[in-house]
């Protein structure tokens, strides 16, 4: 997960960011306490930089595992902070919020007990019980299942059926392929007109697959079903929507039972 | 996006383009000037144009000095703050071009066009357009 935001950090121009004029802000929940001459000296190349390198140096850490208890919160509160001005600018898009909520579990749960810089510098091993590391992957699983699970509840709530409608997918994808202020072109949308008749069922059926996301925890043959489906609605909706959800993505990599790819469990005391 | 799309809605959207010293015309993405607001540089615009920095609660000490010559925010044109959104691409667009490029910028515009409600086509009747000179 802080490898995830590391990457992304890493690849942003953040004296790009620092150049955009902070009379645009609009500074949203928490942000609204802090003074504008925080922002004015903060929305600057030097100030963006300067917040890029503490983050990077952040997220280093809490990634390699070093002064866990320390860097997996700093980098909460960096990432926190860094997305908050980032809504401050556009609006509450869905992609990172999720991976956020990650990181507040590792911040609070022992994340770095076996893989990690900390645990080959202090040589200890196990020290808790199974249930204190699989709690706060279950805890993950969750948020993510009821990401999904919520998304086509809300959906249902303020369009009921009328998210069914044939025009709903061709209108709604059109619209987002028109300008160019979208990070990528894609027209794919133009064509869907002429196959809107069946996008009902493919509606339908992607409501349905939200809806069923909570068996991806629980039932393990359904997992990749559920979890391959994701990925091509995710990059379905690159190419139709020019809507893309790399953070969300990654995310998935939480289903992964690492015990069978090489990473074995931590032995807990009463395994010894 | 929860609502869904809907045919029977017109729609408002932006093209950012550019004015090269050969006299060219070019589209400019502006993922590819400030990549931190991916996802986002659509809704900044339309907040800008709609002056939502001005409706705040507490407004930054510059929009404040703006009302205050103005008169208020009734008398606020709309996008008062694109020409800034506007200045700051320009010149991180130009900071990507050697000195001497034909491709540098004299100026950068935002193009508004409308997709009128009811059909698939017309989407790009022409609104208006606001437009900086570097």
């Amino acid at each position: 997960m802080h490898g995830t935001f590391l990457i992304s950090v890493l690849l942003t121009s953040f004296s790009a960011l620092g150049t955009l004029p902070p009379t645009i802000l609009r500074p949203t929940g928490a942000m609204k306490f802090l003074p504008w001459s925080f922002y004015d000296q903060l929305q600057t190349p030097s100030g963006m930089v300067t917040l890029k390198s503490v983050m990077v140096l952040s997220l280093l850490f809490s990634t390699a595992g070093l002064f866990s208890v320390v860097s997996t919160k700093t980098s909460l509160l960096l990432v926190l902070f860094y997305q908050g001005l980032l809504r401050s600018f556009g609006h509450f898009n869905h992609d990172e919020m999720l991976a956020i909520y990650y990181l507040a579990v590792l911040a609070f749960t022992p994340c770095a007990d076996e893989f990690s810089l900390d645990n080959l510098i202090a040589k200890r091993s196990g020290q808790r019980p199974l249930w204190a590391y699989a709690y706060p992957i279950l805890l993950m699983q969750l948020l993510m299942a009821w990401v999904y699970f919520s998304s086509a509840l809300i959906k249902l709530r303020i369009a009921g059926f009328k998210y069914l409608s044939p025009d709903n997918l061709p209108a709604l994808a059109i619209f987002h392929s028109l300008d160019n202020l979208h990070d990528t072109q894609f027209k794919l949308a133009f064509w869907l007109p002429q196959v809107k008749s069946y996008l009902p069922v493919a509606v339908a059926i992607i409501l349905i697959w939200e809806l069923s996301f909570p068996l991806a925890i629980f039932w393990r043959r359904a997992r990749w079903l559920i979890l391959g489906f994701g990925i091509v609605f995710h990059v379905s909706t690159l190419f139709l929507m020019n809507i893309f959800f790399p953070h969300q993505l990654a995310m998935y990599l939480i289903f992964i039972d690492w015990d069978h790819v090489g990473f074995p469990r931590p032995r807990s005391k009463a395994a010894k | 996006m929860m609502a869904g799309g809907d045919l029977e809605r017109g729609r408002s959207y932006c093209i950012l383009r550019g004015e090269t010293i050969s006299g060219d015309t070019v589209d400019i993405r502006p993922i590819g000037l400030t990549n931190a607001l991916y996802s986002r540089t659509w809704t900044m615009v339309n907040a800008t144009i709609d002056n939502q920095s001005f409706k705040l609660r507490s407004i930054h000490p510059q929009n404040e000095e703006m009302l205050r010559q103005l008169g208020g925010i009734e008398k606020l044109p709309p996008a008062a703050r694109i020409p800034d959104l506007l200045q700051a691409w320009g010149k991180l667009y130009n900071s990507e071009q050697p000195e001497s490029s034909p491709q540098r910028l004299k100026a950068i515009r935002l193009d508004m066009y409308r997709w009128e409600s009811g059909r698939y086509g017309d989407y790009d009747k022409f609104i208006e357009s606001w437009r900086k000179e570097l």
